[in-house]
């Protein structure tokens, strides 16, 4: 009976499959599909990588291998391994900051194929028999998770979400030369959600309203003291009084407008990003989402189409507030 | 006759082993070394592209998306070549006693290296320009005149040897 190589109903995530059988006739049918190769190793040595089609196993594909074993029509012994070409899918995630040091969680999705099955085979795989894309996304994890710091920390939190196809191609072109060192190519990579804390979000909410970064660290500090006087026992009767007015002091205007939100540095590659709250006119609203003006009393940014809550007052209110920071009002 | 002689030798120089369709048990085997040969010329404008991003991505420069978008289609683009159906659907037994259809068909060979040589080209050009910005933008506008060219290229080739 003729002998049958084939990989037959690889998993979803498989790449690699060692066929188990190490004992191999001469005349075997050695079946590759489309989306994949077979590689031929004898005595621990690479001597062949098959493409697609059947090939039987005779002196005119492995001559080489026909004279070690002989030349007879005995069985001989060779490992063949089975390498699936076709585009698998990874998954990443982790946390950093970005350039206002606002911490930030990231996660995604990326595409890669194996683009030299030999060099992933002995760069990668070694001696298993079975490799799957949670074997490499394990493998790959340390280099996702410093090329995401680099390029997030380079972003303010607004310029992110409104770049994430400019960061994630830069984290690809810095991916692809260390997938290609392991054989493997670098379809893509896609950032699915980047989320931070909710204090950070209220914090860039009024950064974005009033424009001016420094005022609003300048009320957070005001708020932390406030908090600490409390607590004091030792803190006299009208020590706030004293502290207060010099903390809550205006602080001087810079002499060149920069980003609404964002700390020193120079924005990354393309940014051309929204226009600075602080240069908008003396009544023009800003989106709290994504930094542009919006019309007065708009309900909706006609920009990012998130949709803007008001207090019954009219002033623009952060998402799940009860009451207006503006006025007090409550809202329904 | 002659011109077709001509891109007969022409395409035999590029691509070793090509018999320009004449005998029968080869067509398939003609087919897929055309083939072969173009996504090979693709794959290495690929490369050359992955490198213009890199340098791209080096000099902070804006069209870092464009040139992936690019990218992209050079992956698709040379995968639908490579793996295009060679078939055993019979389509070739038509062309197989027409001497026109052989005819155009070499023409549309020699069309589709020549082209996957021009985008091969152009990438280079789009390495060049990328200290400018507007040549850059140029650059990349060009290369994707000529990825659409192959394509349509690859639409008439097909029509072709379907028989249509």
């Amino acid at each position: 009976m003729v002998q049958v190589i084939e990989w037959t109903n690889p998993g979803e995530d498989e790449i690699i499959w060692r066929y188990p059988n190490e004992v191999i006739k001469w005349g075997a049918q050695l079946i590759v599909h489309e989306y994949e190769v077979a590689i031929f190793m004898r005595d621990g040595k690479v001597y062949d990588v098959f493409g697609p089609g059947r090939h039987t196993l005779t002196t005119q594909n492995l001559p080489l291998l026909y004279k070690l074993v002989g030349g007879s029509n005995s069985p001989f012994k060779a490992t063949v391994i089975f390498v699936s070409m076709k585009q698998f899918q990874g998954r990443y995630g982790g946390e950093t900051q970005t350039r206002e040091l606002a911490p930030v969680k990231y996660y995604g999705v990326y595409w890669f194929k194996v683009s030299d099955p030999v060099l992933f085979l002995t760069e990668v795989v070694g001696g298993q028999s079975l490799y799957d894309t949670q074997d490499v996304t394990k493998f790959i994890r340390a280099y996702f998770n410093e090329g995401m710091m680099k390029h997030l920390s380079a972003y303010s939190i607004v310029d992110l979400f409104q770049n994430l196809d400019m960061v994630s191609t830069q984290v690809k072109v810095k991916l692809m030369e260390d997938f290609r060192r392991l054989g493997l190519e670098l379809v893509d990579v896609k950032i699915e959600g980047v989320n931070t804390t909710d204090e950070w979000r209220q914090r860039l909410f009024w950064i974005m309203q009033t424009g001016n970064a420094q005022a609003v660290m300048q009320m957070d500090t005001a708020k932390q003291v406030a908090a600490e006087l409390g607590k004091s026992e030792g803190a006299a009767i009208g020590a706030g009084m004293m502290i207060m007015p010099q903390l809550l002091q205006q602080p001087a205007q810079p002499a060149q407008p920069t980003q609404p939100y964002a700390g020193g540095g120079a924005p990354p590659a393309g940014y051309q990003g929204a226009q600075p709250a602080g240069a908008a006119q003396p009544n023009q609203e800003i989106c709290p989402y994504c930094g542009k003006p919006i019309p007065p009393g708009a309900r909706f940014c006609p920009y990012c189409g998130h949709e803007i809550k008001r207090c019954p007052n009219g002033h623009i209110v952060p998402e799940g507030a009860k009451f207006c920071p503006v006025c007090g009002a409550k809202i329904e | 006759m002659g011109k077709e002689t001509k891109l007969l030798e022409k395409i035999e120089l590029i691509v070793p082993g090509y018999h320009g369709y004449k005998k029968k048990e080869l067509l398939r085997e003609d087919d897929r070394i055309v083939r072969g040969k173009v996504a090979d010329i693709i794959a290495l404008a690929r490369k050359d592209l992955e490198r213009a991003m890199q340098r791209c991505a080096m000099l902070n420069c804006a069209q870092l998306v464009a040139i992936d978008t690019m990218r992209k289609k050079l992956i698709a683009l040379e995968s639908r070549i490579r793996h295009a159906e060679a078939g055993y659907s019979g389509y070739f037994d038509r062309i197989s006693v027409r001497e026109k259809e052989i005819e155009r068909l070499i023409e549309y060979d020699a069309k589709l290296i020549e082209t996957a040589q021009a985008v091969e080209a152009a990438v280079k050009r789009l390495n060049g320009a990328m200290a400018d910005p507007n040549s850059l933008g140029m650059a990349v506008f060009e290369l994707d005149d000529k990825v659409r060219e192959l394509e349509e290229l690859l639409d008439g080739r097909k029509r072709v040897i379907m028989g249509d």
